[in-house]
């Protein structure tokens, strides 16, 4: 067995998996990056020589990308609250790292480091799974969402989502920390990289051999209208006029393009809605002359008091309106409205600030138009996106584009690249084009492998019209979900195991016979 | 085609947000948290985000209250006195911040609008009451809707030289013109139109222009949704209501445009509009002694509340064989 690290490596090699897995998720092209990140953290835990080294190692690793990672949070939007759930959050996250971290040490120690190498995507996997899970479920920071802006790289989602991505990642570094760890397995851990870097030249290929839907026609023209609205300044009754005369004057200005489809930021109609959304909405369509799908909140009948749901309308020209699509994943505590009695307790004491009633599902609505068949839109309400689910259950419900209208003014603009980023995963997971049309940018066109056909850059106030493609076959993503993924990354554990009881099978085997001559001789 | 580049990040923003990142893990692995926790504890939270209706308004912190400018705002209460809205041409708020303003005439008489909305705070004009409005301001028009039968099925709604005083509200707003058209036995539309909507030009007979209005060019075209929303809620007995049209064979259509003041108007906006249409050859001719039959012009202003009625202007109805 090597010899463990000296006490402080496992720390730093930790925090170094944290510098890469933060600089890979964020916004820019460091991405691919994320096929080593997680491997210092990997050999830290594997060879701490203790639970609490491998923890401490872990650990290390969740503060720090974790820490970097939500940094936007307090920084952007400051508050007491958004602190203190900073502060208490990333060494709560942190802390799953460090489970993980002891576990890999613990099996270590009981020399199954292969095992636990093998057992790493799984882990991996469950660990992003919890956390985007439930009322408070975080769905950012995935492991896969580094290769948003990588169509090429990111082309495995579309057989296994975002799910397949981070495990084929973790796959990676695990295999680099095998070579590392174990070199007289370099062989193998060299045989295994080719094998899991398969996906990307194939990925390549597929790009290379789709054809450029765009240019096939029969998409929809799409306008996004992105305000650019600062925070400061929206949802402020004197400024009701300023915001909606913006909103106004680049909806007309893309009515040359003749847009099929006109849509606004998350919640940019700065009134309250009603059961189908809002008449002046309707009034404004019928002006344009073209359908408009605008964000706005709309009360709660019979709710509790300020509850509401963060919806989208579509005003049709003839002045009807209906509603698109609620969002079905507000964002916790800060935006969801308190469902347990502590998180009501916790409101009545101000340190739940969240209104927004969830969704059952995701909207789907039929946009009209003059010349051909209606397009069935899918609606993703801002952080919505980021839960690769609900896409896919649009997508099966029939929806045949995905609109995502987000806002992000508050949170800023590091986050809004982030969003605008792991978006293109879910055009990707479901063969579907995609726009996102959010209030401070960028807004972006994709098409259903996750190319960027289109866009407009963070703060900038413009409006621009794009065809979006036709929709791709459903994927095996949206026919068969994550259960192949979990199928899959629970396989090498089996094999692991299989292969641990088979050596340990042979070994007893050869240790029975070298023994039995010696007990034959004890009887004798 | 415009591209953005994804890694541009401030230097300035990567390097806070790095450093908060290392300084909130210094001070979660170290014994720093509790002086952490201390100090945050021991800052007021605003009032616009301490989840309390504090002014008792029935709206709680920034984004709900329309008071609150925001979450860091400490006075839920509506603005100061030297903020309200002020009429005889002064400004709603500050003029920085402010989007609507009611504007006095140049010959310094009072709007509608002055008088109704003049002396209200900002909370009280706050776009975020929901409603819609169900009664109207009306003032009669010194002139009349004409529907005039062109042949047995084809007739046209003109109505010229009609002046009205110009909003002078800085505000965006739906202009509807509200008619009175025929309806079908089965209660469908009794009529097809025979352009886009209703033409609205200005300048003499027979040498008008179509009207260009804040850099518009007009048309009232058919709002089916405001029909559904906004004039059933209209329709009543009282004063500010428009009357039931039922057993006279017509319906009320609304035909509308969006649009925002326009500063080069003076104080009157005087314009002829016309609408065509066809209709079954024995459908009936509006009755110009049956006072439920006249057309409004209605200015709906979003940014104000449902209880201030929009101003309506009523439009005598005749028809000519």
């Amino acid at each position: 067995m090597p010899l463990p690290l000296p006490r402080t490596t496992p720390l730093r090699l930790g925090a170094g998996s944290g510098v890469l897995l933060a600089a890979a998720t964020a916004p820019g092209p460091a991405g691919p990056l994320a096929f080593v990140a997680l491997a210092p953290f990997l050999i830290a835990a594997l060879r701490a020589g203790s639970v609490r080294g491998g923890a401490a190692a872990g650990a290390a690793c969740g503060l720090v990308f974790y820490g970097v990672g939500f940094a936007w949070g307090p920084l952007e939007m400051g508050g007491r609250l958004l602190w203190a759930a900073y502060l208490i959050g990333v060494p709560l996250l942190a802390a799953s790292l460090a489970a993980l971290g002891a576990g890999l040490a613990a099996l270590a120690l009981r020399g199954r480091s292969g095992l636990a190498l093998a057992a790493t995507p799984a882990a991996w996997l469950a660990l992003e799974t919890g956390r985007a899970s439930g009322s408070l479920g975080i769905p950012l920071l995935r492991l896969g969402d580094a290769l948003g802006a990588w169509p090429s790289l990111a082309q495995p989602a579309a057989l296994g989502g975002v799910a397949l991505l981070g495990a084929w990642i973790a796959g990676v570094n695990a295999a680099l920390a095998l070579g590392v760890l174990q070199p007289q397995r370099r062989a193998a851990a060299l045989a295994l990289l080719a094998l899991l870097a398969l996906p990307a030249p194939i990925g390549a290929l597929r790009l290379a051999r789709a054809a450029d839907a765009a240019k096939a026609g029969g998409g929809l023209r799409v306008a996004a209208v992105q305000p650019d609205v600062p925070a400061r300044e929206r949802w402020v009754p004197a400024r009701f006029d300023t915001n909606l005369e913006r909103l106004l004057a680049l909806s007309r200005a893309a009515l040359p393009a003749r847009p099929e489809l006109v849509v606004w930021p998350e919640s940019a109609f700065e009134s309250t809605g009603f059961a189908d959304g809002h008449p002046f909405l309707g009034a404004i369509a019928n002006q344009l002359g073209a359908p408009l799908l605008a964000g706005l909140r709309r009360p709660v009948p019979g709710g509790p008091p300020g509850a509401r749901w963060n919806s989208a309308a579509l005003a049709l020209p003839g002045g009807t309106t209906r509603v698109a699509g609620d969002k079905v994943r507000p964002v916790p505590v800060y935006e969801r409205a308190p469902e347990s009695p502590l998180a009501r307790r916790l409101a009545a004491a101000g340190w739940w600030p969240g209104r927004v009633l969830p969704a059952r599902a995701a909207g789907l609505v039929e946009v009209p138009r003059e010349d051909g068949a209606p397009v069935r839109v899918g609606v993703l309400l801002c952080i919505d996106a980021a839960h690769p689910e609900l896409a896919r259950e649009l997508r099966r419900r029939g929806a045949e584009l995905l609109v995502n209208p987000a806002n992000e003014a508050e949170p800023g603009s590091w986050v809004a690249r982030q969003h605008a980023t792991l978006a293109r995963l879910r055009a990707i997971e479901t063969g579907l084009p995609l726009v996102r049309v959010a209030n401070t940018g960028p807004s972006a066109w994709s098409d259903g492998l996750g190319r960027l056909h289109a866009s407009i850059a963070p703060q900038e106030r413009a409006v621009h019209v794009a065809e979006v493609a036709v929709p791709l076959v459903p994927t095996l993503w949206v026919r068969w979900g994550a259960t192949p993924v979990w199928l899959a990354v629970l396989a090498p554990i089996a094999a692991a195991l299989a292969a641990s009881r088979g050596a340990a099978a042979i070994s007893h085997s050869s240790v029975g016979h070298a023994l039995h001559p010696l007990r034959g001789g004890e009887r004798a | 085609m415009k591209r953005w580049e994804g890694g541009r990040v401030g230097a300035e923003r990567l390097r806070r947000i790095v450093a908060a990142g290392g300084t909130a893990a210094l001070v979660l692995l170290g014994p720093g948290i509790a002086g952490a926790t201390d100090g945050a504890s021991a800052a007021p939270v605003p009032q616009c985000s301490d989840g309390l209706d504090n002014d008792e308004d029935g709206w709680t912190d920034h984004y709900e209250d329309p008071d609150c400018t925001g979450a860091d705002d400490d006075d839920e209460g509506p603005p100061a006195e030297g903020a309200a809205l002020l009429g005889g041409g002064a400004t709603l708020l500050d003029g920085a911040a402010t989007s609507l303003r009611v504007l006095a005439p140049v010959d310094g008489s009072q709007t509608y609008y002055q008088r109704v909305v003049g002396g209200a705070s900002a909370a009280a004009l706050a776009s975020a009451e929901p409603g819609l409005p169900s009664t109207l301001a009306i003032e009669e028009a010194a002139v009349t809707a004409r529907y005039l039968r062109l042949s047995e099925r084809a007739w046209q709604v003109r109505i010229e030289d009609f002046r009205r005083n110009h909003e002078r509200v800085d505000a965006i707003y739906d202009m509807v013109l509200v008619l009175p058209l025929p309806v079908a036995a089965d209660g469908r539309d009794g009529f097809t139109t025979r352009e886009r909507g209703v033409r609205i030009e200005e300048g003499p007979a027979g040498r008008s222009v179509p009207l260009v209005y804040g850099g518009e060019k007009v048309v009232l075209k058919r709002n089916v949704g405001l029909e559904k929303s906004l004039l059933p809620r209209l329709v009543g007995n009282g004063a500010g209501s428009l009357p039931s049209l039922d057993g006279t064979g017509y319906r009320w259509t609304a035909w509308d445009t969006v649009v925002t003041r326009d500063a080069g108007f003076g104080d009157v906006v005087q314009v002829r509009a016309e609408l065509g249409y066809e209709t079954a050859s024995d459908a009936p001719a509006p009755d110009p002694d049956d006072p439920r039959f006249a057309a409004y012009l209605i200015t709906w202003i979003p940014a104000l509340p449902a209880h201030v009625p929009p101003y309506a202007v009523r439009i005598d109805v005749a028809a000519v064989h």
